[in-house]
């Protein structure tokens, strides 16, 4: 590909970077967000690359826990730097999906929705159960330098990006493609639809445990309710309310939902209706998502402008999905 | 022995009522393709409606026997789910036919918005529902509360309901037929939606069921709809997916489990435990205990 179609996904990526910086480490509500949101745009990220091999993975907020409570177990017993310890907790949890994947990847569809959502629900039966990691209380007293962390967070969700954006348009990308529209295929081309799977599932392990090791560090606390069915849920609402057709409507869907949610406060423990609400709405009326309903918007407006000389009918032009594809 | 005897006992009136549940699961799942998380939801709901009149009942009308008001329950509860059913299909299943993302994020929706609203009109605070029948019935050196014993005793009841519509009337046989292939049945000249609606209905009705039998003999929470969808996606993985005698055999199995589980160690252990039973069947038989679906 040529490099200056790499222009927009950097500089977007780079503006969102400053934008992020400038305002996490600032004193108003940015503050308060940025950090949020950048963990819930990477667990979004990691949830949309399994979905881009055909699966939805309902046990995010395990491999997230399992980074978590890698890196706050670094930090407290060995005093590890930041660094360090986000790494050991993504390695982690990348390792717990290869052995989850191996073992329940031969199953697909519902069947994989359904284990995926007892694993979670498992897995935070087990940190309770387990003493050395606190049990019901969880790990208390992770520290770190909370400029350090929340930049950190920033880059790191923009390197993920970057790099998932690459994957994307890299031949894996493609053969993903392949076996989620049509297994059958991808095996007659000699692509292992289950490998290939267990590869997306490995890499958004790696994500979420990073994702995990961060949150560990920017709120010190970590305890078994964080990783509960409900976090794996609200990620898939950011999926697909931000549209998961676009990397970056997991991004824009994780940035909307956690501000809402922030200004939402003060109702109160309305969290779960304003996910749950707009998970029905959004589904009925914007199947595409924020930046899928965006993308059709602008391909209208630039379709008019243009459609005017050369194609008076209006006919809509091919999916964005696999025009996109074709690049 | 006798310990033997009270956790057979326990399983079976345990694995009675999961089995209600994970019926209603398969079959929506069987008949439409949809994993509906709004089962829970509906299960809490039915729950917190006999809550509502068995209490009210007690406060307010002291000649009205117990039993009276718990069968008022089941009436009412599988009218009020077979009308939210009727709804969600309409509203959601209909539109969405055959998409499995799309009905699955609606269904968990539905289920947080219910779960909140439960929750900010009884308080999250557990609810114990008052007692419809009382005693103990001593079995074998076993002791088991009679509210357990007509819990288990209507649970096999309307599981023999079910499997004998489902295998004899002209219905039934629609609904397994468009379970294993829709577009054959359709060919067949079965009007397949209406099926589907009679699934939904059928759905809701064992949910109702399920919520207002468990009511007397448990507490009700905001959150035991999550808690029991969690059991019966693990007895209908264990079954295999869409099947009706799977979820009897699973639910069977899990409650046994549980009730060994608990007996042995504790309740959480013994969910821990059973989920690795579940990941030991799928590396044998991915499709579950009793089913043919390929993979």
């Amino acid at each position: 590909m040529r490099s200056s179609e790499w222009l927009v996904p950097v500089g977007v990526t780079a503006a969102a970077v400053v934008i992020g910086l400038v305002t996490g480490l600032g004193d108003g509500v940015g503050a308060l967000v940025v950090p949020w949101i950048c963990i819930h745009a990477l667990l979004a990220m990691a949830m949309r690359l399994v979905m881009q091999v055909g699966e939805i993975n309902l046990a995010v907020g395990a491999f997230y826990g399992i980074g978590a409570y890698t890196a706050a177990q670094m930090n407290l017993l060995l005093e590890a730097p930041l660094l360090v310890s986000v790494v050991a907790g993504g390695l982690l949890a990348g390792a717990a999906a290869l052995v989850f994947g191996g073992l329940v990847l031969r199953v697909s569809g519902a069947a994989f929705i359904l284990v995926s959502f007892a694993a979670n629900e498992v897995l935070r039966l087990t940190l309770t159960k387990t003493e050395w990691v606190g049990g019901n209380s969880g790990l208390v007293g992770v520290f770190a330098d909370p400029r350090a962390v929340v930049t950190a967070m920033v880059i790191v969700t923009g390197v993920v990006a970057l790099l998932l954006v690459m994957l994307e348009r890299s031949r894996w990308g493609r053969q993903f493609a392949v076996v989620e529209n049509k297994p059958l295929l991808a095996s007659c081309a000699g692509i292992n639809p289950r490998s290939v799977k267990l590869i997306a599932l490995v890499a958004s392990g790696v994500i979420c445990g990073v994702a995990g090791g961060l949150f560990a560090h920017y709120s010190s606390v970590v305890a078994p309710p964080d990783f509960s069915y409900m976090i794996s849920i609200s990620v898939l609402a950011f999926v697909m309310i931000g549209g998961r057709d676009h990397l970056l409507g997991a991004v824009v869907g994780a940035a909307v939902l956690t501000y809402l949610t922030e200004e939402m406060r003060m109702f109160g423990a309305y969290e779960p209706v304003i996910y749950g609400g707009a998970l029905m709405i959004a589904m009925v009326l914007m199947p595409k998502g924020l930046v899928g309903a965006a993308h059709d918007v602008l391909r209208r407006v630039t379709d008019s402008r243009r459609g005017s000389s050369s194609d008076p009918t209006g006919e809509p032009s091919p999916a964005p999905r696999e025009k996109e594809r074709a690049s | 022995m006798d310990l033997f005897v009270q956790m057979t006992v326990n399983g079976l009136q345990i694995g009675s009522v999961y089995i209600l549940f994970a019926l209603g699961l398969t079959l929506i799942f069987g008949v439409m393709q949809v994993v509906n998380f709004a089962h829970g939801a509906l299960f809490a709901i039915a729950a917190y409606t006999a809550y509502v009149i068995l209490t009210y009942g007690a406060d307010h009308l002291p000649g009205v026997p117990a039993w009276l008001l718990y069968i008022g329950s089941f009436a009412v509860a599988t009218v009020l789910l077979g009308l939210i059913g009727i709804a969600l299909y309409y509203a959601f299943f209909k539109r969405f036919a055959g998409d499995l993302i799309s009905t699955l994020i609606v269904t968990i929706g539905f289920a947080l918005v219910v779960e909140v609203i439960v929750r900010e009109t009884f308080s999250a605070q557990p609810k114990s529902v008052p007692p419809v029948v009382e005693g103990r019935l001593s079995l074998l050196g076993a002791s088991v509360t009679w509210e357990r014993v007509v819990i288990f005793v209507v649970a096999i009841a309307v599981t023999v309901a079910v499997a004998a519509f489902v295998r004899t009337t002209m219905t039934g046989t629609a609904l397994r037929a468009v379970t294993s292939d829709a577009e054959a049945a359709a060919l067949q000249g079965i009007n397949v939606t209406r099926i589907a609606l009679v699934g939904v209905l059928l759905a809701t009705t064992l949910a109702a069921v399920a919520g207002v039998l468990i009511a007397p003999a448990t507490v009700v929470t905001p959150t035991m709809g999550f808690e029991f969808l969690m059991k019966g996606f693990v007895i209908i993985i264990l079954g295999g997916l869409g099947s009706l005698t799977g979820a009897i055999y699973g639910g069977l199995l899990v409650g046994m489990a549980e009730s060994v589980g608990t007996q042995m160690l504790d309740l959480t252990t013994a969910t821990i435990f059973t989920f690795c039973v579940v990941i030991l069947v799928l590396l044998f038989r991915p499709q579950g205990l009793m089913g043919h679906a390929e993979l």
